[in-house]
């Protein structure tokens, strides 16, 4: 790694804990529902209106209906938005109705804060549907995460002893996350890339003089407006050329805030972060980066302050920080070292003062490979989707990374919430087969973890990799999955890979190359989104359920101590047992196979 | 085609729904000693 790359990793970890640590104590408070009076007067009619009991805490049964619920509104809200847009106001480019499997996808997409994105949003999407229905579910989606996060706090840090476990109000929690921790925080973030000038606007499309004429081809089509293909089935090209463009406006800014503060990651404009309208400047890229980790890092905080003992908080960031380290010495000097076949045509990959060297290509020259490669792990560590380069073009070990950060389960620092109570319960399994060990009855934080703990945690952490490699072994059986693969080989595979990853752990972020649009790969993907978000949150809130239920035991000279260094080792072992047990061959049958080659 | 789509979500949500119903019987005193019955290798 270079210097500016370590610089640029110091700063933001310094950055992270500077910022996350006061936002862990608020959100704590948001979590306790130790409020400010004037926020309960602000919000106690709302919740009259609505009538619900603040202080009413659910069963978690109750807390999983209601989220649920909440979330199949959502989807359906989504779904009719992007249906009925040409109707609809606030469509001055007059986007037609988005097909009905792609809005399908799409809504459960954003519903489950997944924001994979078959669509590209400048041409298919309307105003109306950007504000009213992605970006409304991106502070939602996140706020579901965060409350179910809340809910498991509660369960670890609950003392009574009446067995009811009660663990919390969802309609509170929701309200409160959004309307007290996500707007004001999105709001200060949106000001400030307006500042740096991501646009803001409801403008209708404009169409600029290019400055040189711009040649390309296109494919030629017949009288009836079909594409032409000769014998051979390959389409017909005809050259082309043009002196204007078309610069796609819209409220970008509003959305950009939430897209990473929500690690939601999806993109107004179909090149996401690479594109110069929602990630103008260097300090843009740098408040982006930050923003998607700022509240996975304060929630670790948060827990720690819940559950009384802020060390605990400690453990849990540090684990992460070191699988994110790690992910990173490995992404950055990949992508730096370039890609070895172009050394023989002579070509320059060398970093000096010119160029950034290494692999370049899908890559913004504005960033350089240390920006581009951190972006990639932040994005895919946390379960953000975001991207300011294409994955696709990274070279098979750097391109392997993001992969392997989503198949880790987004626990390395992760979605917002989701990350928290993924990485919490691996952390049941770490003192689980700690417990097998030594002989005792595994404790997390004073609570006993059972058998009945334990099968909740093995649906929970098995669902995942479940969901993907069956899906997977579906899209590359299949002729309606092979269709879309526009790399034949293990590229074509890694591409198939990546997608099922990145929707079944709700990342988000797509190796380009893969035509995913189309009512195959967007109905398996919505079921993979929509199970590997609440096919984990169900169990998860049972497990919740079940610690607030017991009773909290005093730590004694047999407590395995959860909070020094050699808990962290056993966390991120833990972790990377899971993963690489469950990813390895098919890893191997894609990136793995592409690196050999390329270095054979 | 509309319908399609929109029963989609509805599957989705009761599949979820009945997760929820599972694990909630999983975790009352009737389905823990049937779990504890069959983690030990007693019949139940």
């Amino acid at each position: 790694m270079t210097t500016s790359a370590w610089g640029l990793l110091v700063v933001l970890l310094v950055a992270l804990v500077v910022l996350g640590w006061p936002l862990g104590r608020y959100i704590a408070l948001l979590c306790d529902g130790r409020l400010p009076r004037w926020m309960q007067r602000v919000e106690t009619p709302f919740f009259r209106l609505a009538g619900v009991a603040p202080g009413e805490s659910m069963h978690w049964r109750t807390y999983a209906f209601a989220l649920l619920a909440f979330n199949a509104i959502g989807a359906l809200a989504v779904y009719g938005l992007q249906r009925l847009q040409a109707v609809l106001p606030l469509n001055p480019a007059g986007m037609a109705a988005v097909s009905p499997d792609s809005s399908f996808n799409t809504a459960v997409s954003f519903v489950t804060n997944t924001n994979w994105q078959g669509y590209a949003g400048e041409s298919t999407m309307s105003y109306l549907t950007q504000m009213l229905g992605l970006t409304v579910q991106n502070f939602l989606s996140a706020a579901t995460g965060i409350a179910v996060a809340f809910a498991l706090a509660r369960g670890f840090a609950a003392r009574s002893t009446d067995g009811k476990g009660w663990v919390g109000n969802f309609w509170v929690d929701v309200t409160r996350i959004t309307a007290w921790l996500l707007l004001p925080l999105s709001f200060v973030l949106a000001v400030f890339f307006v500042g740096q000038g991501v646009i803001q606007n409801f403008d209708a499309y404009k169409t600029v003089t290019t400055v040189e004429t711009l040649a390309y081809q296109q494919p030629k089509n017949d009288a009836d407006g079909q594409p032409l293909k000769d014998a051979a089935g390959t389409p017909v090209m005809e050259d082309a050329s043009t002196t204007t463009q078309t610069l796609s406006m819209g409220p970008v800014a509003s959305q950009e805030a939430i897209k990473m503060l929500g690690t939601n990651g999806g993109g107004f404009f179909n090149a996401n972060s690479a594109h110069p309208y929602e990630n103008p400047t260097a300090l843009t890229n740098l408040a982006q980066m930050l923003a998607i980790f700022l509240i996975p890092t304060a929630l670790c905080f948060a827990f720690g302050r819940v559950v009384g003992d802020l060390r605990q908080g400690w453990a849990v960031l540090a684990a992460m920080t070191v699988l994110f380290v790690a992910a990173v010495i490995v992404i950055i000097p990949a992508e730096q070292a370039g890609n070895p076949l172009l050394q023989p045509l002579g070509v320059d990959q060398m970093a000096s003062a010119l160029q950034a060297g290494g692999n370049m290509e899908g890559k913004e020259t504005r960033f350089g490979i240390t920006a581009s490669a951190l972006f990639a792990a932040i994005t895919t560590a946390a379960s953000c989707g975001a991207v300011n380069a294409m994955h696709d073009s990274f070279t098979p070990l750097g391109g392997m990374v993001p992969i392997v950060l989503m198949q880790l389960g987004e626990v390395v620092f992760g979605g917002v919430g989701s990350g928290l109570y993924g990485m919490l319960i691996f952390a049941i399994l770490a003192v689980f087969i700690a417990g097998l060990m030594i002989g005792r009855t595994p404790e997390y934080l004073g609570k006993k973890i059972e058998v009945h703990e334990m099968k909740l945690t093995s649906i929970a952490i098995l669902i995942t990799p479940i969901v993907v490699l069956a899906g997977t072994a579906l899209a590359v059986s299949l002729g309606a999955g092979k269709a879309g693969i526009a790399n034949p080989g293990a590229h074509g595979f890694s591409e198939v890979l990546y997608a099922l990853t990145s929707a079944g752990n709700n990342n988000g972020s797509a190796f380009a190359g893969l035509s995913a649009n189309t009512p195959f790969y967007n109905a398996l993907l919505a079921v993979a989104m929509w199970v590997g978000r609440f096919g984990m949150i169900v169990p998860v809130l049972a497990i919740a359920g079940a610690l607030a239920a017991k009773k909290r035991l005093p730590v004694t000279a047999g407590t395995m101590p959860t909070h020094g260094p050699l808990f962290v080792v056993l966390l991120v072992g833990t972790v990377m047992l899971v993963g690489l047990l469950n990813y390895v061959p098919a890893l191997a049958l894609g990136p793995v196979v592409e690196h050999l080659m390329l270095w054979k | 085609m509309d319908i399609v789509w929109i029963a989609a979500v509805a599957v989705l949500w009761v599949a979820m729904a009945e997760m929820v119903v599972g694990l909630n019987k999983l975790a009352s005193p009737k389905g823990r000693e049937k779990t504890h019955a069959a983690s030990s290798g007693a019949r139940p």
